[in-house]
């Protein structure tokens, strides 16, 4: 392993060697004569500085006290425990009696669009007659010849 | 009801067995994607904490921490089926929800001193001691604050929740390459901060005079 690396992987991981990753333990373990306190005065700083820089960061870890950690747990399985608010659909309010009105007059206007156009009233053949019966009894004798009568 | 305090997070899921009454996460997960609310609980009280932690460090405040875990909880509520243990641990896949919704938030990070984040602060320690942990913690939160979110995302990984680099690639969807340069530019930075308060020097001697 290079100085540089060694530097380098001071700088990103720290002093704590185990904290290495698995194949750069095992390079530093294989060649590090040359990366010792005792050789170079230049590595000794670094690690004293890797090491100041870990502790220090050790100690900022965020603690949580337990009882945040139970507040925010409780919201969570309070949420999770509330009924789902039920979305009416939107025909829902058919059943109110606004609705119903609603609902009746539209039904009521489709199904005059849908009936078929009325035939014009034919004219009155006989003026005055006594009843619907004495009507069609007129039409009837009105188009016979007198023998047929 | 178990009480959180009373848990080591990292040691249940990896740990224990069915067997002792405590589940796998996998096991748990699966109810969830069923429907059961218990099973939930039991995966929130176990891994809250940390995700809490998580996004506190890199969402920088104790607010967003606590709205993002909360969501990341109702994500894994919403879609524990989608979860595949065959890709991955479920912490991974709980701490990728984690960041990207940290990422996705894009206002300026406030990064607090955890003192100011309702810590409670160890009464045992020396006057000096804690003056100069206060003052790491500036310079720290100073440093964070400077730094891109997804740098923060893997200093917070790597240093605050302890995963290995790979893990934590892993985590930010990246190559463990990747993963270290953002962290060789993070720690960098950081370094550059806490000297130039006087932290660290660039020897490495402790400055403020505390025991190492």
């Amino acid at each position: 392993m290079t100085r540089e690396t060694f530097l380098r992987l001071l700088d990103a991981y720290g002093a704590d060697v185990t904290r290495w990753p698995d194949e750069r333990q095992h390079e530093f373990l294989q060649n590090s004569s040359g990366l010792t306190p005792a050789v170079s005065v230049e590595v000794a700083a670094a690690r004293r500085n890797a090491e100041e820089v870990d502790r220090v960061l050790n100690a900022c870890a965020p603690l949580v006290a337990a009882r945040r950690v139970d507040a925010v747990a409780n919201r969570v399985l309070q949420q999770i425990t509330e009924p789902i608010p039920f979305k009416k659909p939107w025909w829902a309010k058919l059943w109110r009696p606004e609705g119903a009105i609603l609902a009746g007059l539209a039904l009521g206007g489709l199904a005059t669009l849908m009936l078929p156009p009325t035939p014009p009233t034919p004219p009155s053949v006989v003026q005055g007659s006594q009843g619907a019966q004495g009507s069609i009894d007129s039409l009837l004798l009105a188009d016979m010849s007198p023998l047929e009568r | 009801m178990i009480t959180i305090g009373d848990w080591d997070v990292a040691g249940v899921s990896k740990d224990m067995d069915g067997a002792g009454g405590v589940e796998f996460d996998e096991t748990l997960v699966r109810r969830v994607a069923s429907g059961s609310a218990p099973a939930f609980e039991v995966l929130i009280r176990r891994h809250m904490r940390r995700t809490i932690a998580l996004a506190q460090g890199i969402s920088g405040n104790a607010g967003d921490a606590d709205e993002i875990a909360q969501e990341a909880f109702m994500r894994v509520w919403q879609h524990a089926g989608r979860w595949d243990p065959d890709k991955g641990q479920f912490t991974t896949w709980l701490y990728r929800i984690v960041v990207n919704l940290c990422l996705d938030r894009r206002r300026r990070p406030q990064w607090l001193p955890m003192e100011t984040a309702g810590d409670v602060a160890d009464l045992r320690e020396d006057a000096p001691a804690v003056i100069a942990r206060k003052e790491h913690q500036r310079a720290v939160a100073k440093a964070m604050e400077s730094i891109p979110a997804r740098q923060r995302a893997a200093v917070s990984l790597f240093y605050f929740q302890e995963l290995s680099g790979r893990e934590a690639a892993e985590v930010m969807g990246i190559k463990p390459a990747a993963f270290e340069q953002l962290l060789f530019r993070a720690r960098r930075a950081i370094k550059a901060e806490l000297m130039a308060r006087g932290v660290i020097s660039a020897d490495g001697v402790i400055s403020d005079g505390v025991e190492p």
